[in-house]
């Protein structure tokens, strides 16, 4: 069976659109990629250079930022200790000391720095300590107005929440606690040159600037707003943006401080005021994305496979005019729709597009561009697959869906299509159905299925379920594409065959005729079809329907639509994710679950 | 209801519409408790909580316009000696000259009643028992046109809305988004009432039609912001005044995509107030006697939050202003962690300018 670098929870953060990374692999395989850095030309609130997002990992060891080993050192240090609170590692004068040690030794304190469940200790450290001023006293503090207290901030690096602690140094005592849920401290010193140094030394600011620059060129400005919010609105990390300004134009460098690592870069031209477009984690991302994957088609070649991919705005990742070996596979396919109904007393559900981030019609959006990685089979690479991910920036907390598509192309001509989901969804009681439509390339095909130990040729546009059962045919195939000299595909539903932690698709099949010059299909579709229907009707049955024509012969389009149930039982866990707390901030951690067919060569 | 429209899929605990450009009490404040609070939750009124309003999405939450309160103020208002300044005179919103839909009282919601156009599960105009969110009422036609957004109501208490797709197209066709559909104060029949043609060809870079309403009460105008036709490289939506008597749009004012609106009689003079739907800033444009676009737009200010559009501008009597804030970029995503941010300005009619008072 093949092997296939399943992504896990953990590698959620690496799947985070890595843009250069993707257009690294794509180069690899031979495509003719632009730069992430190509002008792309941009709307009225973009600007003409959507900008670079970086790997989101930090650097090799050979060029490990010193400052960032101790910091992680530091970190896991205070996880372990008592109080688990990382301490400010600035000079601190003996009352900031002592305002400090008796804030964290606070018990409302440590019940914010940890989880209210499991008790663990969530990273959390003192990012500010100053005389308390008349601005930050209530009736709780008056005692303040005669005493010398101290404002003691820390920062929950796992809920994005400042703590604010009111301490009188003379009393020894914390007369306030308060917690600010979405809101960040000011940074202190040690931080902001922390992410100068990341900024200075990230390859993809050293690319922008020509040159490697200083950390003292950086400019930290506007670190945050009024809101205190973060610049990171998806991960929720603390982030903040050094700059360095050249001549009229500031390369802007968004550092995660969370994790310790470039998120990515922009220009911007500075106007009269000297301040020009904001610059933000979600706002870097989407405009890459759309800038490369929405507005133009990729080519990706590799080995005997061609292509052509783009972002689709409510049908997610379209692939197009496929070949193997110079011989035309396939017209295009595309995931129309993502059903998911939940079954409990009050039957609800949704149906989800995914597509671009911005301007679209999607629900759920892309989360970072394709991506190009091997297949590995036995100890080879036996092929490579195309991934995009579409992500509610929530997920995986309730009511927020990861998508994944992935298109796998093996050397051999097989193919697979694709549908992915990693949870978590509104309820354990859902079903998703994924709507994948697929056009066959050609005008003269037949589609059949293996009936009664023969191969029986579909006579007319219509749909069969999967059915449990395994084919008895002799290779085990249960549907079949033949072209009228005999050669095509054999097509395996998905039935946990394939290594991928799939149960079995327990899809419907359609099939419909590719007519010429009408539009089934092959154009952006809005919404197919309702989210709760249990039958057939899923949305692909409006191009059958009424009167069903012939599709002998003809050019057809194969509609795939699995039946995914969710499970949150311990141990079987299936389309579904959860939080864990590791190393002091939450992370993802999924169980998703993968449907779409196999396509394998006839007589291979 | 067909369970393929329902969507509670975000928790709203306010129940606010970021596509309206209407406010929960937009009147004059005074010392009725019912209106002291802009969400109408005074002393009496109790409102929906997190555990009573449905999750739903960001577009199309619920907003609930205080009806019966703030009309009973308004009328107060108008009919009191005041500062013996003429009532056109006066800084402040204006909209106080609406009036209460009757076909309100005929349902039998009274005090504390509200129009909402985000009760997740039940697309379409609902009309909620504040204090009980439990106690609805849905007029048969006011939910043949799936889910809406922004509306307003005139003088005489006809309520304008548009439609705002909620998360999928189902039942929001796109070449269905421009439409403005009126309810009669009396009868409470939805009708369609003016199909604003698109600036643009439709593309399937943008869903979305209708984004902002208002009335303004000193010309007896309905202005509609409308992001039909716009597409990620052109900003070519428009801002039109209509008569809200005759349909007829009387005035247009070009290459703007933006989602609130609120007129407002500053010192100077009387500006029409709207959010930009592509930028975190607040744009005016002068109107003149008529209610007709006069002038250069000028850019206001912008919003503190990174990323916030001003789906909503709600004006008070006192020279405060309102926003209300969220992350859109023209697609159906759901924004269940990004809540509604709400800041507060202050106008300074010496300088005829804005300046920043709160932040949520």
């Amino acid at each position: 069976m093949p092997r296939r670098e399943s992504k896990t929870v953990k590698d959620v953060g690496a799947s985070f659109l890595t843009c250069a990374l993707a257009v690294c692999l794509c180069s690899c395989a031979g495509e003719p990629h632009s730069t992430p850095t190509a002008a792309a030309t941009a709307t009225s609130d973009a600007t003409a250079d959507p900008g670079v997002l970086a790997p989101r990992t930090t650097p090799d060891d050979g060029e490990a930022i010193p400052a960032l080993a101790m910091r992680t050192a530091r970190i896991e240090a205070a996880l372990q200790a008592a109080p688990p609170v990382l301490l400010l590692d600035e000079p601190l004068a003996d009352l900031q000391k002592l305002a400090q040690d008796l804030a964290v030794r606070d018990q409302r304190v440590l019940r914010l720095a940890s989880d209210s469940i499991t008790g663990e200790p969530m990273r959390t450290e003192v990012l500010g300590i100053r005389r308390a001023g008349q601005g930050d006293l209530t009736d709780e503090t008056e005692s303040c107005r005669e005493a010398a207290c101290y404002r003691v901030e820390l920062y929950n690096h796992a809920t994005n929440s400042a703590v604010v602690a009111l301490v009188d140094v003379a009393g020894q005592a914390v007369l306030a606690v308060d917690a600010y849920p979405g809101m960040q401290p000011d940074i202190p010193p040690h931080l902001v040159a922390l992410a100068e140094e990341i900024a200075a030394t990230a390859p993809e600011v050293i690319r922008e600037l020509g040159e490697r620059p200083s950390p003292s060129d950086a400019v930290m400005a506007g670190s945050k707003t009024a809101l205190n919010e973060t610049r990171c609105e998806r991960s929720r990390h603390l982030c903040v943006a050094p700059t360095f300004l050249r001549g009229d134009r500031a390369l802007w460098a968004i550092v995660d401080l969370t994790d310790g690592v470039l998120v990515g870069t922009r220009w911007t031209t500075l106007g009269k005021s000297g301040a020009g477009p904001v610059v933000t984690e979600r706002r870097l991302q989407d405009d890459v994305v759309s800038a490369l994957y929405c507005e133009r088609e990729t080519e990706l070649a590799r080995g005997d496979w061609a292509m052509r991919y783009l972002l689709t705005s409510s049908d997610g990742l379209r692939i197009s005019d496929v070949s193997f070996a110079g011989k035309p596979v396939l017209d295009d396919a595309k995931l129309v729709d993502w059903h998911v109904s939940y079954s409990g007393a009050d039957a609800f559900g949704y149906s989800d597009a995914v597509g671009c981030p911005t301007f679209s019609q999607a629900a759920v959006v892309a989360h970072g561009g394709p991506e190009v990685d091997d297949l590995l089979e036995g100890d080879g690479v036996a092929g490579f697959a195309l991934t995009q991910d579409f992500m509610g920036d929530g997920w995986p907390a309730q009511c927020h869906y990861f998508y994944r598509q992935r298109f796998e192309f093996y050397d051999d001509g097989r193919f697979r299509v694709v549908a992915g989901n990693h949870g978590r969804g509104c309820g354990t009681d859902g079903t998703y159905r994924p709507v994948l439509r697929i056009a066959i390339s050609g005008d003269s095909n037949s589609f059949g299925s293996w009936v009664g130990g023969a191969w029986r040729d579909w006579e007319e546009e219509g749909f069969e379920r999967q059915g449990a059962r395994v084919s008895d045919a002799p290779d085990g195939h249960t549907f079949r594409i033949t072209d009228p000299a005999g050669d095509g595909y054999f097509v395996d539903p998905g039935r946990g065959q394939f290594g991928d932690g799939g149960r079995g698709d327990n899809a419907l099949i359609y099939v419909t005729l590719h007519k010429s010059g009408v539009d089934e299909g092959q154009a952006d579709l809005i919404t197919i079809g309702p989210c709760c229907n249990t039958d057939h009707r899923q949305g692909p049955e409006r191009f059958i329907e009424p009167q069903p024509e012939s599709i002998a012969d003809g050019p057809l389009i194969l509609w795939y639509v699995a039946q995914l149930e969710n499970d949150d039982t311990p141990g079987s866990e299936y389309c579904w994710a959860e939080s864990v707390l590791e190393g002091g901030v939450f992370v993802p951690k999924a169980y998703p679950c993968y449907a779409g067919p196999m396509f394998v060569p006839m007589g291979r | 209801m067909s369970p393929g429209v329902s969507k509670p899929k975000i928790a709203e605990p306010t129940g606010a519409d970021p596509t309206s450009a209407e406010p929960k009490s937009a009147e004059p404040t005074s010392a009725d408790p019912k209106i002291a609070d802009p969400t109408c939750a005074g002393p009496t009124i109790a409102e929906p909580t997190s555990d009573t309003c449905l999750r739903r999405h960001a577009l199309v939450a619920a907003v609930l316009v205080c009806m019966l309160g703030p009309f009973a103020v308004a009328c107060r208002v108008q009919t009191a000696p005041d500062e013996g300044l003429p009532l056109d005179a006066k800084i402040g919103g204006t909209l106080d000259c609406r009036q209460r839909p009757r076909f309100a009282a005929q349902a039998g919601f009274t005090a504390g009643s509200a129009l909402s156009t985000g009760e997740g599960e039940m697309p379409g105009l609902v009309l909620v028992d504040v204090a009980d969110p439990s106690q609805t009422y849905q007029h048969p036609s006011w939910a043949r046109y799936g889910f809406l957004g922004p509306f307003t109501y005139d003088s005489e208490g006809n309520v304008f809305v548009a439609p705002t797709p909620n998360i999928s197209l189902l039942e929001n066709p796109p070449e269905e988004q421009n439409t403005i559909f009126k309810v009669d104060t009396d009868n409470g029949e939805m009708e369609e009432f003016l199909r604003l043609a698109p600036a643009g060809p439709l593309s399937a870079d943008n869903p979305f039609g209708i984004l902002g309403l208002t009335y303004d009460c000193g010309t007896d105008g309905l202005y509609a912001s409308s992001v039909a036709g716009s597409s990620r490289r052109q900003e070519i939506g428009r801002i039109v005044r209509i008569n809200p008597a005759d349909g007829i749009v009387t005035d247009t004012l070009p290459d703007v995509d933006a989602m609130g609106l609120a007129v407002f009689r500053g010192s100077r003079d009387t500006r029409l107030y709207f959010g930009s739907a592509r930028r975190s800033e607040v744009w005016s444009v002068a109107l003149d006697e008529r209610g007709g676009f006069h002038g250069p737009s000028r850019r206001e200010f912008s919003l503190p939050g990174w990323s916030d559009k001003a789906r909503r501008i709600v004006f008070d009597a006192d020279g405060g202003m309102e926003i209300l804030g969220v992350p859109f970029v023209f697609n159906l995503a759901v924004g269940l962690d990004a809540p509604e941010n709400s800041y507060g300005f202050r106008y300074d009619p010496t300088s005829d300018t804005w300046q920043v008072e709160r932040t949520q």
